[in-house]
């Protein structure tokens, strides 16, 4: 085993995004993020330089998957080195109707793998960036790779912020910044369900109180909302413990009895999970939906108990 | 030669930046009891150019509010440790991904090279 390998081997952290799904160093962080489930793109690199590319679209219908894969390495790596690409079987779970590999021969450079995925019908391109010559991309890597249809609940794991989200939930937007990770989730009607993860709760709390980061939150909607009640205690049952939180109750104002399209009633909810040293702070129209997300918040790493 | 001479200031590539040792110019720490950050206070100086116009009395000194990060990021500036070093420690203690640590690390150091308080030594070549 190469020291690249063992160093990409020994500490993988679960990257899930758009219903793509595999490992990836825990030195590699997203540092471009683009696009929906339908097409997108995701740059992943570590403290010094691009380590991991990811571009996905929808397989057209008349379009032949084969010929996209060979374009496809043709457009990255020039005509010469994309005919020393090779059928690669993919030794994980999934359907890949197409998948071709091509490693670079004379490292640095970048090997390449194309796939075309029957479970969502997409194409992906993969793109390693390798310093030195190791099997880890095509050993480690590649088989993690899963894919999740459309109609199926999704897991997502996007720096430390991890989750699991029902059937018909797509990710909306999102806002990543150091230490306060959002996301917005939305379903056929154009509910949205908003997710937000702050850490560490303990420098997040010397800032401001728990109801102060649940008013902070709710001050984000005061020109449609109001609030009615705001910092009754609740509580969240996860798996293996229960967290200590408020909730709060938004109106539509009145000035907006018109407005069909602005939900008449959002819940927010706040908690603080000691454990994992995070405030986990939810918001929606649909409160028993926004509990069931935010009891899957952290699925990717579990939090050890002290 | 140009008419108006530029003073352009090198600029480090990211490997030269995240293996640079920054280190202390000038400042002193108190720490709160608490842990929860601290106060930098920085002697103040008049702009060299100006002293005439700004006097300021005997001992004058600037305050900054730090929180624990900023503690333990301006206790690691000894001119011995690297910032890549020092981005590692911060992901560590307070268990972020190394993107999130990058982050305001590198803000908390550019923002104190700014006020003065920070420096790079050049090394000899």
């Amino acid at each position: 085993m190469t020291a690249v390998d063992a160093k990409l081997r020994s500490k993988t952290q679960v990257l899930a995004w758009q219903g793509w799904r595999l490992a990836i160093s825990d030195s590699w962080n997203p540092v471009k993020v683009d696009g929906d489930y339908n097409e997108g793109s995701l740059l992943l690199a570590d403290l010094h330089s691009p380590r991991l590319g990811l571009r996905w679209k929808r397989a057209s219908k008349r379009g032949d998957p084969a010929a996209w894969a060979n374009r496809s390495l043709r457009d990255e790596v020039g005509q010469l080195a994309a005919a020393e690409a090779a059928d690669y079987k993919m030794p994980g779970a999934g359907d890949w109707a197409v998948s071709r590999l091509y490693i670079d021969r004379d490292p640095p450079g970048r090997d390449v793998w194309v796939g075309h995925s029957k479970s969502s019908n997409r194409v992906l391109q993969v793109v390693h960036h390798a310093e030195r010559r190791g099997t880890a991309f095509s050993d480690t890597l590649l088989p993690s790779l899963t894919d999740t249809p459309a109609d199926e609940a999704k897991h997502w794991s996007i720096f430390d912020l991890s989750l699991i989200t029902p059937p018909g939930l797509s990710v909306q937007w999102y806002r990543f910044n150091a230490g306060d990770l959002s996301l917005g989730l939305a379903d056929a009607k154009k509910k949205i369900t908003i997710v937000r993860q702050v850490g560490p709760a303990a420098l997040a709390l010397a800032r401001q109180s728990l109801l102060g980061w649940l008013t902070q939150q709710q001050e984000q909607t005061r020109k449609l909302y109001r609030p009615i009640q705001n910092g009754e205690p609740t509580t969240l049952d996860l798996a293996d413990r229960t967290i200590d939180g408020l909730s709060g109750i938004l109106h539509r104002k009145r000035r907006l009895w018109w407005a069909w399209m602005v939900a008449a009633r959002q819940t927010m909810l706040a908690f603080h999970d000691p454990l994992r040293d995070r405030l986990l702070i939810g918001q929606s129209q649909n409160e028993s939906a926004m509990r069931d997300v935010l009891k899957t918040v952290g699925w990717a790493r579990p939090a050890e108990a002290s | 030669m140009s008419l108006f001479a530029s003073s352009k200031k090198p600029t480090l590539s990211n490997d030269e930046a995240l293996a640079a040792k920054p280190i202390r110019l000038t400042g002193e720490l108190t720490e709160k009891p608490d842990g929860q950050g601290g106060q930098l206070t920085v002697p103040l100086a008049p702009p060299k150019r100006m002293k005439w116009l700004f006097k300021l009395p005997p001992g004058a000194s600037k305050t900054f509010e730090l929180d624990a990060i900023g503690v333990l990021v301006w206790n690691t500036l000894d001119g011995k440790t690297s910032v890549e070093q020092i981005i590692k420690r911060v992901a560590k203690q307070y268990n972020l991904n190394l993107r999130e640590a990058q982050v305001p690390t590198l803000q908390f150091l550019q923002t104190l090279m700014k006020k003065g308080l920070v420096g790079v030594p050049a090394e000899k070549s």
